[in-house]
């Protein structure tokens, strides 16, 4: 009786079993792809852009509609009793008047001395000497907007203009494999902080057919994102590595490869 | 009269089918779709506390705002958000070789902390990117997993029991007999 009931659902088993032999065999007549790491190592901004000319009007109305809605200051009241003071002093009638509080510094006197302050300090300015020579190679340039490294590396027999990459060795976690890609493109004095262990991008390419080895016909590039700050350390470029470059979201389209830029664009923030 | 020998004699053959019939069911290994249709085990953190300082209590506060509203539209649970009472600072620079005050600061450090709970460890680092994204000036964002040191912090400490304790010490601790 069971054998009977259990005769079709057997033959649905063995049907799916048969469908999946074949497609794996499909596959591995196609080839395997190299598993490789990539860190994009990102430096957020330092600075608040410069409000637009609409912002600036708004919050100009802001400011002016706040005042007048706001109730007196300290700083404000005192400044009415000294000039009443004055008024009594003038009148002479010295009784109404304390004369301790009047040989303190007065509010306009304060005031005078805090905007004295003010101008004796001179704030950072906002567009460094980097800028100014446009040296893309230094992380203390555009301040406002957010940079990505991209580096010069040697793929196979070419130089290529991505993202610092290395292949994943068996034994270790991608995000492993990209910490290691870290010291060896960037040195040991760049601080790296990765925030997770899950990559956020992917990007699949084909080796060219000479450059095919161990049986690889493409490699499947993981992208893992990395924090740095301005303070950081500096860039010292490794083996692989011919030059790097710290670039914004819009000059990074023009470096690197339309379809490679496609992917990278895909897990990055907009900074404007 | 029934012995045990025939009942195991008649039950012996069935037992025998039943489990051929399941051995050779096991040698096909089928699991049903339902079981894995949820989803991978994703690891959450129970507990993150996004705490934000500054010195502009304006700005601050309309920041801790948008970093729970991200949150909620992110599809995070918030679990708490709460403020800490001001860290005041009160500086003094004094004229060269003199006590003479040149000049006095009072400052104030606002702080407020969101806290989320069960966040996916996949959604946790994009949340900090978007919280970074939109940070303000003059503001410091730290996140952490909370510890009850968090907690404690809250708590406005009693000063009268505190005195009161004090009191009782000096007067030689607490009384030994059982009443």
């Amino acid at each position: 009786m069971q054998t009977t009931r259990s005769l079709p659902r057997n033959f649905k088993l063995i049907s799916q079993l048969w469908n999946t032999r074949r497609q794996s065999t499909a596959a591995e007549a196609t080839g395997k792809w190299q598993i490789v790491g990539a860190a994009c190592i990102t430096r957020p901004p330092v600075v608040c852009p410069p409000m637009t000319p609409l912002e600036a009007q708004y919050s100009e109305m802001l400011a002016t509609v706040e005042k007048e809605l706001s109730l007196k200051s300290n700083h404000e009241l005192r400044h009415e009793q000294d000039l009443m003071r004055v008024e009594f002093l003038k009148l002479g009638d010295t009784e109404e008047v304390d004369i301790e509080e009047a040989s303190k510094q007065t509010a306009v006197e304060f005031e005078d001395a805090c905007t004295e302050e003010l101008k004796a300090f001179t704030p950072a300015p906002i567009t460094t000497e980097a800028d100014k020579k446009n040296d893309l190679s230094s992380l203390n340039r555009a301040l406002e907007r957010s940079l990505i490294l991209v580096v010069k590396q040697k793929l196979g027999s070419d130089h290529q203009w991505v993202l610092p990459q290395a292949p994943w060795v068996p034994g270790e976690t991608l995000r492993q494999t990209c910490e290691r890609v870290v010291r060896e493109t960037c040195g040991t004095s760049l601080k790296v902080k990765f925030l997770g262990n899950a990559p956020c991008g992917y990007y699949k390419y084909k080796f060219p057919k000479q450059a095919r080895k161990d049986g690889f016909i493409g490699a499947k590039v993981f992208f893992y994102k990395g924090m740095v700050r301005e303070a950081s350390g500096n860039v010292q470029p490794g083996q692989d590595v011919i030059e790097h470059q710290w670039l914004s979201q819009d000059q990074l389209d023009e470096r690197l490869k339309r379809s490679y830029a496609d992917s990278v664009s895909r897990f990055l923030v907009s900074d404007k | 009269m029934f012995s045990i020998s025939k009942i195991t004699a008649r039950c012996l053959p069935v037992a025998q089918r039943a489990l051929s019939t399941t051995a050779s069911r096991c040698k096909i290994s089928f699991e049903p779709p339902y079981l894995d249709a949820g989803g991978p085990d994703v690891p959450e953190f129970p507990l993150l506390n996004v705490q934000m300082e500054g010195y502009d209590f304006t700005v601050l506060e309309h920041y801790g705002k948008w970093v729970h509203r991200t949150a909620l539209n992110m599809g995070i649970e918030v679990e708490d958000s709460w403020a800490t009472p001001c860290e005041k600072i009160h500086i003094q620079t004094f004229k060269p070789r003199s006590v003479k005050v040149e000049s006095e600061y009072d400052l104030h450090v606002y702080q407020r902390t969101v806290q989320l709970a069960d966040v996916p460890s996949y959604l946790a680092p994009m949340f900090i990117e978007v919280a970074q994204a939109g940070l303000p000036e003059g503001v410091n964002l730290t996140v952490q997993e909370h510890m009850p040191e968090h907690t404690e912090v809250r708590f406005i400490p009693d000063l009268e029991l505190k005195e009161l304790k004090k009191q009782l010490d000096l007067l030689g601790g607490p009384s030994k007999t059982k009443k």
